[in-house]
């Protein structure tokens, strides 16, 4: 599937004991390369990157610089019914098109489903985690599955499962939606996402090879949508007729919708 | 009800009296406009904009839509249908949905400047494109402008002409929409003709 989507994560100190500190914050930003080729609007600045990076909620918090990919999902319960439409975010890549998700609306302890996977997102003081299903070890990001509705204790968890990314901002159930922007403000879904390229659907809304091949790749990244780069590998020569789809040479940049807060 | 008027952020709306405007129907607008005026309905769906305009307070005094509105700040939902067009075609849609029988698009431009370049107001601007950039894409723009058309077909539209209004071909042959020269659009409302 090509190189997968960055996710943040702590590293505490390459196991020695030092410091927790977050790795695959973002790519090298233009301010640490000694001689960067820009797009070609030259609107990125020194703090600002090519690429993308999913960003871990609830563990991490996204900023202007360091952004978090914005997520619709609409994730499985047990039972096979949805949780509903809601504002998720990734946590790790699965495939190609499929990512282990989390949906940003808390369920306080007391309601948890039982078999439905979890994210700690608020310990609180007075919850029973391991009675819930968590393991002895637990935290604030610790997944576990739950074995009991829980109790009456403060703590809180996202519900998480595994989306594939649907052309529908509206997703069903085990379905998600990212968004983009090339510059006249419509958003358009993704069919795919690694930690450099996004296609779209143009090829068609599904993922049949013949459809594939035809959707139009972008360069990603978090800050502009002006001007054009060479994809690696390619001649860089300008791009041949009114080429829209499938490999080229000059992609055009695209903003992964995110939140900064 | 009464007409509606949508104002797209290309130069050619220049030339039309805001104030006077308002006194002939309801003004949709988009992103950028409510630095000077504040048009019945607002949409802005670019996020960095969009937010601004939430934090500023003015969704709570004003009518604002948006893909993602900030909780508690006063912004409207953008219509499911209509989710991921673009800040103008979205105001003519809601414009649609608001049931108004003739709607007249103003400022939408779709083409370069004068000079070629990027066509918009408030080019230069925080979150907009210098001027010297090159034009923004219309493809999407067209391509949701017709479908709006379609999906409102006892709605009159009327897409106003001025020196920068490129004319679009795809625009062209629609039963429902006509191109008015700004001219005619001025003489109306200076005139207080019948629209």
């Amino acid at each position: 599937m090509g190189r997968p989507l960055k996710i943040q994560k702590s590293s505490t100190g390459s196991g020695n004991g030092g410091a927790a500190v977050s790795v695959d914050l973002g790519f090298p930003n233009f301010g640490s390369l000694t001689a960067p080729v820009v797009n070609t609007a030259d609107t990125l600045n020194t703090t600002e990157y090519l690429g993308v990076v999913g960003g871990a909620a609830p563990t991490d918090t996204p900023s202007a610089t360091n952004p978090r990919i914005d997520v619709t999902v609409n994730i499985a319960n047990p039972s096979g019914t949805g949780i509903g439409v809601a504002q998720g975010y990734i946590i790790r890549q699965k495939g190609s098109h499929k990512y282990l998700v989390g949906d940003a609306t808390g369920v306080n302890d007391g309601s948890f489903v039982v078999g439905q996977a979890y994210q700690i997102s608020t310990v609180g003081t007075t919850t029973n985690w391991t009675a819930a299903g968590a393991p002895t070890n637990f935290g604030l990001g610790t997944i576990f599955t739950a074995t009991s509705v829980g109790g009456a204790g403060n703590g809180a968890a996202f519900s998480v499962g595994v989306c594939v990314l649907d052309d529908d901002t509206t997703p069903a159930v085990g379905l998600m939606a990212i968004t983009f922007t090339t510059g006249d403000s419509t958003a358009t879904t993704i069919s795919k996402l690694t930690n450099k390229f996004l296609l779209d659907w143009t090829g068609g809304s599904t993922y049949a090879a013949t459809s594939v091949i035809a959707d139009k790749r972008y360069a990603t990244n978090f800050f502009t949508d002006e001007g054009t780069v060479i994809k690696s590998g390619t001649t860089a020569s300008a791009n041949t007729g009114t080429v829209t789809s499938g490999q080229q040479n000059l992609l055009d940049l695209a903003i992964v919708d995110n939140v900064t807060s | 009800m009464s007409a509606a008027f949508v104002l797209g952020n290309g130069v050619s709306r220049l030339l039309v009296d805001l104030n006077q405007l308002k006194q002939r129907g309801k003004i949709y607008g988009c992103n950028a406009l409510y630095r000077e005026f504040a048009p019945d309905v607002l949409i802005s769906t670019d996020k960095g904009i969009a937010q601004t305009i939430q934090n500023a307070g003015y969704a709570q005094e004003h009518t604002m839509y948006t893909r993602k509105p900030l909780p508690g700040m006063g912004a409207r939902t953008v219509p499911q249908t209509y989710f991921g067009f673009s800040s103008g075609p979205i105001a003519v849609a809601i414009a649609a949905l608001d049931q108004h029988v003739a709607v007249y698009l103003i400022g939408f431009d779709m083409g370069p400047n004068a000079s070629n370049k990027f066509n918009n107001v408030y080019a230069d601007t925080e979150f907009y494109k210098k001027s010297s950039s090159l034009p923004t894409f219309t493809g999407n723009w067209i391509r949701q402008l017709v479908t709006i058309c379609r999906d409102f077909p006892n709605t009159s539209f009327h897409r106003v002409m001025g020196d920068t209004t490129a004319s679009v071909p795809e625009l062209n042959n629609i039963a429902n929409l006509r191109n008015m020269p700004i001219s005619d659009l001025l003489d109306r409302i200076n005139n207080t003709k019948d629209l």
